[in-house]
């Protein structure tokens, strides 16, 4: 291969891996535990801001042409941990204002709010983040010590991200497939039962949204690290339903699943507008991408809602000696 | 637009790279060279993409009418950059990895510029940028290149610009996204050091459905005229209010209220006679009536099959822009015998700058004869003469321009250099 | 304090706009609980089909009641042919929400590819501001108020004092025993869409001869304002989206008047906020808990 085949290839497993870090911080929310967060997004953004903040040195030193606040030069990994504390702890904040004893159709609005207001604060307050320009010139980790050729480099960032991946991947299959996991998606199937076994579902729920966060942010400051500008044009709120799709498509609540999702969703999709006699107009072909996508999602709702991998069904009785409510929840679809 | 789209996009492409780098590998003496347009079809600024493709078709034109360049004919590709750096960046590398006959770029705008100018400096492909960013003043890429002023100095020429047309109070109001803030700054910069009295001073949240309050404090501030980039729907909902509540003052834009879709909102907004009474744009001074701006009108108007109702881009200084671009970076290849974008970059400068010896030249077929005939050239395009400094930026003089009945823009005025020298002290 | 005045002038004409479109996406959902995340995209196909009639020379007002029998139509359209099956296919909540969006984005991309990505203004003639004490408004935004006041007033006798009215808030309390007391629960909800649909389209126009320039995109971008209408105010209230719809629209202005202007939504949400963390219901909570969808 080429070196710029090799920084191309290399480019597609870094957003592969991140992506899949992405989707199942989401998954962790939504797929196993049933909180819909509309603001997804917002926490990968925290997670791009912080690292940027944590490495691009004071505002004076890098370049001098963009404001922001703080401004650190941190060593390698300190950025990145930083980044997943700030992510957390801003989940921890949003959820204890939107995660209140609501119908989680309310929290979604509440986050759909969120995700709005918190774009608005990033481009109007200036002297935040720079803005709408964003941030650039972030520094790549390592990227002076180990002084590689663009594509070696690549390459390299492709692997910390994989390892970054499987780590997330790992700290998922653990929780999910464990009596923990079991409580969560007690909270998704049947909030009253696990309540009347003393567990709190309020609590399990504010705890995936701080985990889920953590892991937003880690995707969302190794993408700022490897495209080494972040812009609040990149983070607007139809890009958390990307996600959201990827994880319906992929299987809920499935980790294979998702990261097939996170893999799969648009590969269709693009094979199928580049095979469409709709000629190169990119502008119609934005659109028609769009389109597709919508479509697919809706497909995917109707035939196949539990995803191409799906969900493998506990074999435990929920909640034994608890008359299951028609209502609640996600009952119907998955028995 | 979307980030995992990308991927996926791109995991497409790796097959369809592979597929294509064995017939692109054939390079033989008649293949086509491209150049792309890396603008944004989609996302916020989906204008920024046909306004390019406005430029680049009608210079592949006439390019290729004149024989194209060392004997290939050339193309233009337009690739979506989608409006951010996350988006961008797979996008960048997909077209370096997927276009063995990739020769040059229009691309890099506000908002994704500072992501990827780095990544085509790396493939040694020269990039020609229509941003305003002044992190580019005094960055040293070799491969960069950037015809307009920046922001910070169409600042300063709008605060000279109102001093020149006798007003003594401004306001200044400013859209608050990337490409519309670069100027804010030196505008209001411009105003304080000319002695003008600065009324009062907006950034606007763009997209709003009102502005209504904003529109009465600029009434009650009474300011003679102001100095004003925004998107059109900004502009167009934010003037429309400040018309009702009282009279429009002078407006003093820049280049973006030459853009059809600005033009297209103000009028429905303000009206299109009112517009043509107040407002003043202060573009690169670039008169229509030279040789290299008719040649670029006949060009853009034939290329109707591949550029939709191009008359609307005729005065659009960014497609005038990149239509130089295109034809300076021919001119280069044919200066420096070579197509190899490593090779030929170096002679950029080399074709527009001015010196004794060389024939001026406004045309690609002109300034291709001059070469073949083995003379020094210097190319003064559709925006007049473009003189690169050790940046590769280059600072035109300003003109102020007004629209005409008939729709097309008139030179009221030109600013001199010490005029802007002066705004920036 | 006349810039006060004028200031609260300025946020009824927004509230007004707000709250059409917030009691149409509130009314709906209190009733068939499906979040219509593609309430936005009915607003802006509206506001295209009324520029389609302006543009060939009809007058303004008539456009905007031929958009709301359009907007009635498309959003019964919706329900009967996509959410209906879905919800009947046995599509949850949860599901629901994302095929609202993928609607609303499969129909505001529909328009983008048909109407390109440029800018369109309504004729509408002449508009300069009238004056009366600090109030200053042209004749299109006072007419904006008063239509608000119209529908408004229509609503409160709709849910009030008609039998049809009695049924939907009879099902937004509780859809089992509604059904249980020979409601027939489709039909109403088929109405309370159509009214949405009416009160969108109308509410889409409006917004857009008063930003006087919109592109495809322009009625998804204000959806968001309108759900913090409704959330403010208590979702499933239509009296809670009226209030909502005032608080926004003039906190929204009131700050652009006194504070930067850039942050005047930033004010408006900052208000929700702290509204939600008193009462996390909204003012008017009168919703139930819970969670069957209706169509």
């Amino acid at each position: 291969m080429s070196a710029a085949t090799q920084l191309y290839v290399s480019t597609l497993v870094v957003y592969f891996f991140v992506n899949a870090i992405a989707c199942w911080g989401l998954d962790l929310q939504f797929g196993v535990t049933g909180v819909l967060n509309f603001a997804f997004v917002v926490f990968q953004a925290a997670g791009a801001y912080a690292v940027a903040l944590f490495s691009l040195g004071p505002a004076s030193t890098s370049g001098g042409f963009q404001r922001y606040v703080g401004g650190y030069d941190l060593p390698f990994p300190i950025p990145l941990v930083g980044a997943m504390l700030v992510g957390a702890a801003l989940a921890a904040v949003i959820g204890w204002v939107g995660l209140r004893r609501l119908r989680a159709d309310y929290q979604a609005m509440i986050m759909l709010v969120v995700s709005v207001v918190a774009t608005l604060i990033a481009n109007s307050e200036i002297g935040l983040v720079n803005g709408p320009a964003g941030l650039s010139l972030i520094p790549r980790p390592l990227a002076g010590v180990l002084n590689l050729a663009p594509a070696r480099y690549s390459w390299f960032f492709a692997g910390l991200c994989g390892l970054l991946c499987a780590g997330v991947g790992f700290v998922c299959w653990r929780l999910e497939y464990s009596p923990y996991g079991r409580m969560l998606r007690g909270v998704r199937e049947n909030e009253q039962a696990v309540e009347a076994l003393g567990r709190s579902a309020r609590r399990a729920r504010m705890q995936v949204f701080i985990l889920g966060g953590a892991f937003a942010a880690l995707s969302g400051a190794l993408l700022a690290e490897f495209v080494t500008a972040w812009a609040p044009n990149g983070w607007e709120y139809p890009e958390t339903f990307v996600f959201f799709t990827a994880v319906i498509v992929g299987g809920r609540g499935s980790l294979w699943g998702v990261a097939l999702g996170a893999a799969v969703v648009a590969v269709g999709v693009q094979q199928a507008v580049q095979y469409l006699p709709i000629g190169s107009d990119p502008t119609v072909l934005a659109s028609v991408e769009w389109i597709i996508t919508g479509v697919v999602t809706l497909a995917f709702i109707w035939f196949r809602p539990q995803g191409l991998i799906p969900e493998r069904r506990r074999r435990f009785r929920m909640m034994p000696g608890l008359r299951e409510d028609p209502h609640a929840g996600l009952l119907e679809e998955v028995a | 637009m979307t980030r995992i789209n990308a991927v996926f996009v791109a995991t497409a492409l790796v097959l369809a790279a592979s597929a294509c780098s064995s017939s692109g590998s054939q390079q033989g003496s008649a293949s086509t060279l491209e150049f792309a347009i890396f603008h944004d079809y989609s996302g916020p600024n989906a204008a920024y993409g046909p306004e390019a493709s406005a430029g680049c078709f009608p210079a592949a034109r006439v390019i290729n009418a004149a024989g194209g360049v060392l004997g290939h004919k050339i193309s233009c590709v337009p690739v979506d950059a989608k409006g951010d750096p996350a988006d961008a960046v797979p996008a960048a590398n997909r077209l370096i990895a997927a276009s063995p006959s990739l020769v040059g770029v229009l691309g890099g705008g506000s908002d994704d510029a500072t992501a990827v100018v780095p990544l085509f400096e790396q493939a040694r492909i020269p990039i020609f940028s229509t941003t305003g960013q002044d992190s580019f003043d005094h960055a040293r890429y070799h491969y960069f290149w950037r015809i307009l002023s920046p922001d910070g100095a169409q600042g300063y020429a709008m605060a000279a610009a109102a001093k020149k047309l006798g007003y003594t109070r401004v306001a200044t109001v400013f859209g608050n996204d990337a490409a519309a803030q670069g100027s804010a700054p030196t505008a209001i910069a411009g105003v304080h050091a000319l002695g003008l009295s600065l009324a009062a001073s907006q950034s606007l949240a763009v997209g709003q459905p009102s502005y209504r309050s904003e529109a009465q404090r600029i009434g009650g501030a009474r300011p003679q005229a102001i100095i004003s980039e925004a998107d059109p729907q900004t502009s167009a909902t934010y003037f429309a209010e400040v018309a009702q509540l009282g009279t429009l003052p002078g407006l003093i834009t820049d280049p973006v209220s030459q853009e059809p879709n600005w033009i297209k909102a103000m009028s429905g907004a303000v009206g299109s006679a009112t517009l043509r009474a107040k407002d003043t744009a202060v573009v690169a001074y670039a008169p229509a009536t030279t040789l290299a701006y008719r040649a670029y009108t006949a060009a853009l108007l034939a290329s109707k099959s591949v550029v939709p109702g191009p008359a609307q881009w005729d005065a659009d200084l960014y497609s005038v822009a990149d239509y130089d671009s295109i034809v300076i970076m021919a001119l280069a290849m044919i200066a420096a015998h070579s197509t190899s974008p490593a090779t030929y970059n170096s002679f950029i400068s080399k074709i527009t700058s001015p010196s004794a010896a060389a024939t001026i030249v406004h045309t690609f077929a002109a300034g291709k004869a001059a070469l073949q005939a083995g003379k020094r050239i210097q190319y003064i395009g559709a925006v007049g003469p473009t003189v690169f400094n050790q940046w590769h930026n280059s600072g035109q003089g300003f003109a102020m321009e007004q629209r005409t009945v008939s729709g097309s823009w008139r030179v009221v005025n030109v600013l001199t250099a010490a005029e802007v020298v002066a705004a920036s002290r | 304090m006349s810039t006060l005045i004028s200031a609260i002038g300025f946020g009824c004409v927004t509230a007004a706009i707000l709250a059409i479109a917030a009691v149409g996406f509130t009314l709906q959902f209190s009733v068939s609980n499906v979040l219509n995340l593609a309430f936005g995209s009915v607003m802006t196909t509206c506001g295209f089909v009324a520029y389609a009639l302006n543009s060939h020379g009809i007058n303004i007002w008539i456009c905007v009641v031929i958009a709301a029998g359009a907007g009635g139509l498309l959003s019964l359209g919706l329900n009967s042919l996509l959410y209906g099956p879905f919800i009947r296919h046995g599509t949850n909540l949860f599901g629901m929400v994302i095929v609202t969006i993928a609607t609303a984005l499969i129909i505001d991309r529909t328009t983008q590819a048909i109407v390109g990505p440029g800018f369109f203004s309504y004729v509408v003639g002449s508009s300069q501001a009238v004056r009366f004490a600090d109030f200053v408004l042209t004749p299109e935004q006072i007419a904006t108020i008063v239509l608000a006041l119209a529908a408004m007033g229509t609503i409160h006798w709709l849910l009030r004092y008609t039998r049809m009215g009695k049924s939907m808030r009879a099902l937004a309390s509780n859809v089992s025993l509604a059904r249980a007391c020979g409601i027939p629960t489709r039909r109403v909800a088929n109405i309370a869409w159509v009214t949405s649909g009416l009160l969108g389209g109308v509410a889409g126009v409006l917004l857009f001869i008063d930003t006087t320039t919109f592109s495809a995109t322009s009625g998804s971008g204000f959806l968001i304002v309108v759900i913090a209408a409704a959330v403010v105010g208590g979702i499933g209230s239509p009296y809670g989206a009226m209030a909502g719809a005032f608080l926004v629209g003039v906190t929204s202005e009131v700050a652009a008047a006194y504070w930067n202007p850039e942050l005047k939504d930033v004010v408006a949400f900052g208000l929700l906020a702290a509204i939600l963390l008193v009462r996390p219901k909204g003012i008017f909570a009168e919703i139930a808990t819970e969670k069957e969808v209706v169509g």
